[in-house]
């Protein structure tokens, strides 16, 4: 048997000590660090799992926005949140989107980026999405892992973010797409679109000062906005977001907008849900009856996927979900609770930009 | 800032060379590039000080209809009067961007409409 020298007694010694400790800080707090962990689901997709990511969501929000303190020997420390998508096997974009979105909440907010963990396991699908949208450098992440992914089979823009209308900014979103895939071109339907989607953010997303309390701060009047080459479904895809109150909520506060998609609803037959008072605004701003100058944005919205001649435009907002195209309502849903902001998303199918 | 003929008291206004290739929001709080800028800045004084205004549509990557009503419909609601409106040509050397004028004139007749209401404050 090797003879133990009286180095390596002393660094037995000292990893005792160590594993003792952690196994204290175990045994009294229920985890090894009083670390926030949120397990995500498998699948995290508002159309497949909607119920689920909400909930994942919110519970992210919950942990990572309202602070958490644990006592450590006496002493108030926050309990450290980590980021681990280990579990989640697939991710769509809408979500990586929204999700993207909230860590650079955090990070505007608190100054600190969040931690990542486990990234070694996170599914080659979630890595290529985290990347493309910026995620890593906001976490101060580098490149831990290769993904097997190919590059071209998830083009997705890096997340851009502002708290004013800045076009140019927005219009990057289709030139970046038009040098990476070469069917794209830009659009001036798609500029308007998108321009009064991030006016309807600035605007009408985050009611003013001790209106509304916020379940969750807001890290100014901002919005979120990326686009993507679908390459599954053969179309070309932009999101706006915002974290605001929803439109349900901005409809039922302002006056004019709730007499007028109350009739509307009404004349239809339909009841107050959130997915209805969306698409009640959305018919207020096609009649624009009542609302003087105002009222032409969610029309414009609306307008891209009539100007492009295929594809839809598909609003979450508050507990409501629904896909228009160009004349009718594709699809409507309620979610188990509010996504904590609008999503909009348009999509149109790659032939329509064939012809240059 | 623009562009005029001395002889003739007429002005051209490039909206994508003489003010913004990327039309903005509604008011200057939404950002650069909005529509009460660019009335308050290039359509009122060159309607006031010249006999003709003539505004190229042309270049820009797109008007958001927020831009359009407020640079346009906010000339009467700021006052401006029907003769001074019958200076504005609004034109389009691409023919692609000839359906802004078109909006721009609608927005400016809606905003006459609603003007004439009575209950309009």
């Amino acid at each position: 048997m090797k003879k133990r020298t009286r180095k390596d007694t002393v660094r037995r010694r000292v990893n005792l000590r160590r594993w003792l400790i952690k196994l204290r800080r175990k045994k009294k707090d229920g985890s090894r660090h009083s670390e926030a962990v949120i397990v995500p689901p498998a699948q995290l997709s508002f159309s497949k799992s909607g119920q689920e990511t909400v909930a994942f969501l919110a519970r992210f929000k919950d942990a990572a926005l309202k602070r958490r303190r644990v006592n450590r020997r006496g002493r108030w420390f926050e309990a450290p949140l980590f980021l681990d998508l280990a579990t989640v096997e697939r991710m769509s974009v809408p979500v990586a989107v929204t999700l993207a979105a909230e860590l650079h909440r955090w990070v505007l907010l608190r100054g600190v980026s969040l931690r990542a963990k486990n990234i070694k396991q996170w599914s080659d699908r979630v890595v290529a999405l985290m990347k493309a949208l910026g995620v890593f450098e906001l976490l101060g992440v580098g490149r831990r892992k290769q993904t097997a992914i190919d590059p071209d089979e998830i083009v997705l823009l890096k997340l851009i973010s502002g708290e004013k209308n800045e076009n140019e900014e927005i219009q990057r979103l289709q030139t970046n797409l038009s040098e990476l895939s070469q069917v794209f071109s830009p659009k001036p339907y798609v500029f308007e679109g998108l321009s009064e989607a991030v006016l309807n953010c600035i605007d009408h997303a985050y009611p003013p000062s001790g209106q509304i309390k916020p379940k969750y701060p807001y890290a100014g009047h901002r919005w979120w906005a990326t686009g993507c080459f679908d390459t599954n479904n053969s179309s070309f895809r932009f999101f706006v977001y915002d974290q605001g109150v929803g439109i349900p909520q901005t409809v039922g506060d302002e006056p004019t907008w709730k007499k007028l998609v109350s009739r509307i609803l009404d004349r239809l037959g339909m009841d107050r849900s959130d997915a209805n008072v969306i698409l009640g605004a959305f018919e207020v701003g096609r009649t624009r009856t009542g609302l003087g100058e105002r009222g032409k944005g969610l029309e414009q919205m609306r307008a891209v996927i009539a100007k492009a001649g295929g594809g839809y435009i598909r609003v979450i907002s508050g507990n409501g979900d629904i896909s228009l195209n160009a004349t009718q309502v594709l699809e409507k849903r309620s979610h188990s609770s509010h996504i904590g902001g609008t999503l909009v998303e348009w999509s149109m199918p790659v032939d329509v930009f064939d012809n240059g | 800032m623009y562009s005029t003929t001395d002889e003739t008291l007429m002005a051209t206004i490039r909206i994508a060379e003489d003010f913004t290739r990327f039309p903005g929001g509604r008011y200057r709080r939404h950002g650069g590039g909005s529509g009460e800028e660019f009335r308050e800045k290039f359509l009122v004084p060159a309607l006031q000080a010249e006999d003709q205004v003539t505004v190229d549509f042309s270049g820009a990557a797109g008007y958001p209809a927020s831009f359009l009503e407020e640079a346009f419909g906010g000339l009467v609601r700021e006052g401006v009067d029907a003769a001074q409106l019958k200076k504005l040509k609004l034109v389009s050397r691409d023919p692609s961007f000839l359906a802004y004028t078109k909006t721009a004139w609608e927005y400016i007749e809606a905003a006459m409409a609603d003007a004439d209401k009575p209950s309009h404050r």
